[in-house]
């Protein structure tokens, strides 16, 4: 009889875990988003930005930087302005400039926001299955790594990578950590 | 490109200048050698950890960082032994790519 341990099968049982929990929550991230999502942030952003929307060369760099469309309700444009990324809706005339921006900062945010949103619930029950070693020390630098990401405006499917690459190697380590320990055991 | 380095060589290297945690030390690495050794984040943990049970590093628990989903940094920096084997492994390199020992 052999110890040896079968490296392919538990590859792809941990694999086929992490698939549906992945699925698993990203199912159910896509129900908990809200509708309608008015917090104070954007609001506030809108206030340092505003001025510059009113000026006409403001405007006009405004404009120049849309760079694509994207198909949402109504037309929506993705601009960047300065660092902020943000979603520009066109409503029609009736809309000042304020409200425009008013939903394209709602839009941003939103989007912002459920990307962050996913990668904490994702790793934070996936930090249920690890030793608090590990939980702690790597996924906790994962994380922070993902929050500066965040803050520098990365991509979603970056993130998103980075929450892959955060799930597999930590998988990974506590399969060795586990195995190192009953080496040890047994050899003592 | 990437240079063929051992991740537990570099971690040494890095924690000569002091204390530091896991995601630190391979930004540390990376800015030392101009980007041209990355180390992968998922190696760096067990190696710190081996490294550690070797007598080499030291760790210790940091604040709890609310970026970090409220966990603590892990902060590592070297012992009396691991300094001594970090210079001992610098000599030694140094000496292997010394141009006057090849000649």
């Amino acid at each position: 009889m052999t110890n040896s341990i079968n490296w392919t099968e538990m590859f792809v049982v941990l694999l086929c875990v992490l698939v549906v929990m992945a699925r698993t929550l990203w199912i159910r991230g896509r129900v908990k988003v809200p509708k309608v999502y008015s917090p104070s942030r954007p609001f506030r952003i809108l206030g340092e930005i505003r001025g510059n929307l009113n000026d006409p060369q403001g405007r006009e760099a405004v404009s120049r930087e849309l760079f694509r469309r994207r198909d949402c309700p109504g037309e929506v444009h993705l601009a960047q302005i300065g660092k902020e990324r943000v979603l520009l809706f066109d409503g029609g005339s009736e809309l000042t400039n304020v409200a425009r921006l008013i939903i394209a900062l709602t839009f941003h945010r939103l989007k912002e926001s459920t990307c962050k949103e996913r990668a904490y619930n994702v790793l934070n029950v996936w930090a249920a299955f690890l030793p608090a070693r590990i939980s702690q020390e790597d996924l906790g630098d994962y994380l922070e790594d993902i929050d500066r990401r965040l803050q520098r405006n990365d991509s979603p499917c970056i993130i998103y990578i980075r929450v892959a690459a955060a799930v597999f190697w930590t998988g990974v380590n506590t399969v060795s950590y586990f195995l190192k320990a009953i080496r040890q055991k047994s050899s003592t | 490109m990437a240079l063929i380095v051992d991740t537990k060589s570099a971690l040494l290297q890095g924690l000569l200048q002091g204390e530091a945690y896991g995601l630190e030390l391979i930004e540390r690495v990376k800015s030392r050698t101009n980007g041209t050794v990355l180390l992968l984040q998922g190696r760096v943990y067990p190696a710190l950890r081996e490294l550690e049970a070797e007598g080499l590093v030291r760790s210790r628990e940091g604040e709890p960082i609310p970026e970090r989903g409220g966990r603590p940094r892990r902060y590592y920096e070297l012992t009396a032994l691991g300094r001594r084997t970090a210079l001992q492994e610098r000599k030694t390199v140094i000496a292997l790519f010394n141009p006057v020992a090849v000649s």
